[in-house]
């Protein structure tokens, strides 16, 4: 290989510095892979015997970690950890039932619609967290499956996800590492988004939609439930709204303002924090703000710092660029084919393991490819990223955290949804949502 | 001093494969809230009237207030307890004590677990329950209240 990069001679036992780091990438991702230790502690000690090896310095390390990703995170997740307190969630659920007069089919379309939205504003894990047990109880009130419902769920918060810069993890890094705002992802990939979960919808209601029927009176149970009893504390939700606005609005204007996103987030959660803890005792605001931390789900950014550093260990030592010349190579030079092929691949991976190491590695492969297609030719590639790794998740039951979380809900509720039937169906709609990215990139970019 | 002394609430024992239904109306009519669960004769754990309740009510979320009485839901799942059994709600990390077991031993574990134990002999039958009220009275007794 070439592209070597010049350490000091200080990795162990005097190893090629390549051989060391991509031994440690493998094994790392492997492990993770298997699932048979917590990917958090994998990822860490992969990060650890980086350093210890001596393919990297500790410095390197944390220069290698993407703070803005992790801030943004962070920041989010306590934004989310927060609201979820007032009962929003809940409310718009029940709210949007009664608003279709909880009939089936477009009960199925708004509690999609919903999903959706939330996840490409808040995380899809909470989402689904909050919204899936409101859809176990108006499905159970009117007698219906809940099945399709909670495959439309999983399906609507990737796709969701996809829209915006904080509604997945993977748009999270593209656009921190691509300096790609809110604004960009509104752009250039709301639209699609749009069309691509309308286009969902459709063989949806031919495979369920046109058999669904419930009862005027089943019907009626669900009419009476009153939404406004959802909201648990209406002081909370009004500081919590006007933040997320606030944090929106920072978003859009970020680029004028010349802030970073983790800037925006982490100011926003320490903005609701102190709403919160006004007026109260400092021991309750103690209490509080332990209890607010400790639903951060510090295992996923740990999992990140680790990963970050695992890839930022074989970026040095050359691997990645001499991946992205490789590809360059197989699709002679074409940033067109370069664009497809990452498109599919990032889709069928992201299918079946976690996108979050794939688009950590994919990151440097295609910033090393802006020497050979010029930075104008990068966008293209970096959308057939996003796009791939976040709509692949939709393809089996395991593509992403919040069909699992779905999946858990369905079999405690005795309706499970068993990993094949759910990759028969979710498989083909995935390829047909990747599908028509394909054809979006190629109009628009290519 | 052991729980020898003490009187215990005679039990029958359920299997894990008997349906909740059966179980729920047992415990209405004979007004108890735990049975304890036995497989192949041996004492396996405790199922009590709260998971069986917690099968009847819906899950996952935090309050239901905006439900209103849902007569409707929760008669149709008190219906389906009929097609659920024991095995889906049994508790199995409820200890069981011996005849000779230490009242203070006896005294800790029910305090910790908060439900009645359930006395087996050496074959690990279950001879009878053990409940808190039965060791207060005992205690009562005993202090000269």
């Amino acid at each position: 290989m070439h592209g070597a990069s010049s350490h000091a001679a200080s990795v162990i036992f005097g190893l090629s510095p390549l051989l060391v780091s991509l031994v440690v990438f493998v094994l790392t991702y492997a492990v993770i892979v298997t699932e048979k230790i917590n990917r958090s502690i994998v990822a860490l000690l992969g990060a650890g015997l980086m350093i210890l090896s001596g393919a990297l310095t500790q410095a390197e390390a944390f220069a290698g970690v993407d703070f803005n990703t992790i801030g943004l995170l962070t920041g989010m997740m306590v934004i989310v950890s927060i609201t979820q307190k007032s009962g929003v969630f809940q409310y718009v659920a029940v709210w949007s039932a009664k608003k279709v007069q909880a009939k089936p089919w477009p009960l199925l379309m708004m509690l999609a619609t919903v999903t959706a939205l939330f996840s490409a504003l808040l995380d899809n894990v909470t989402t689904v967290l909050l919204v899936a047990p409101v859809v176990l109880l108006i499905t159970d009130a009117l007698k219906l499956s809940p099945y399709p419902y909670l495959f439309s769920i999983i399906f609507a918060s990737n796709i969701g996800g996809t829209a915006t810069l904080i509604g997945d993890p993977p748009n999270i890094m593209i656009g921190s590492a691509a300096n790609l705002t809110f604004n960009d992802f509104i752009v250039n990939l709301a639209p699609i988004i749009v069309v691509i979960f309308a286009l969902t919808l459709v063989p949806l209601f031919f495979i369920w939609g046109r058999k669904m029927h419930a009862s005027d009176e089943d019907r009626a149970q669900v009419l009476a439930f009153n939404e406004i009893e959802a909201i648990t504390d209406w002081r909370l939700l009004k500081q919590a709204l006007a933040v997320i606005a606030l944090v929106i609005v920072g978003f859009v204007l970020a680029h004028p303002l010349k802030l970073e996103p983790a800037t925006i987030a982490m100011f926003g959660a320490a903005l609701l924090l102190l709403l919160r803890a006004l007026g109260k005792d400092g021991e309750t605001q103690s209490h509080e703000t332990h209890k607010t931390f400790a639903e951060v789900e510090w295992v996923t950014i740990f999992f990140f710092v680790g990963l970050f550093i695992v890839v930022a260990g074989i970026e040095k030592a050359g691997a990645l660029k001499w991946l992205a010349d490789e590809i360059v190579t197989l699709t002679g030079g074409n940033y067109k084919a370069t664009a497809m092929i990452i498109l599919w691949i990032s889709a069928v991976l992201s299918a079946v393991v976690d996108n979050i190491p794939f688009v950590a590695t994919m990151i440097p492969v295609i910033q090393s490819m802006g020497a050979t297609f010029g930075a104008d030719h990068l966008m293209p590639l970096w959308w057939s990223l996003a796009l791939g790794a976040c709509l692949g998740g939709n393809g089996t039951l395991v593509g992403a955290s919040a069909n699992l979380v779905v999946a858990g809900f369905a079999e405690r509720a005795g309706h499970p949804i068993r990993f094949l039937p759910f990759m028969l169906m979710a498989f083909p709609l995935m390829l047909m949502s990747v599908g028509v990215s394909a054809v979006y990139l190629y109009l628009r970019y290519l | 001093m052991t729980i020898a002394s003490i009187a215990f609430s005679p039990a029958r024992c359920v299997s894990s494969d008997t349906p909740l239904s059966e179980v729920a109306q047992r415990m209405v009519t004979e007004r108890i809230n735990h049975l304890p669960v036995c497989e192949g004769g041996s004492y396996v754990g405790m199922v009590d009237v709260g998971s069986i309740l917690g099968v009847v009510a819906p899950t996952g979320l935090p309050d239901l207030k905006f439900a209103g009485d849902m007569l409707g839901v929760l008669t149709s799942h008190t219906r389906d307890l009929a097609r659920k059994q024991v095995k889906d709600v049994v508790t199995r990390d409820t200890p069981a004590v011996p005849e000779n077991c230490p009242l203070p031993e006896a005294l800790l574990l029910l305090s910790k677990h908060d439900c009645p134990l359930a006395v087996i002999d050496a074959a690990g039958q279950v001879k009878g329950m053990l409940s808190s009220r039965g060791v207060l009275a005992y205690l009562l007794q005993q202090a000269g209240a």
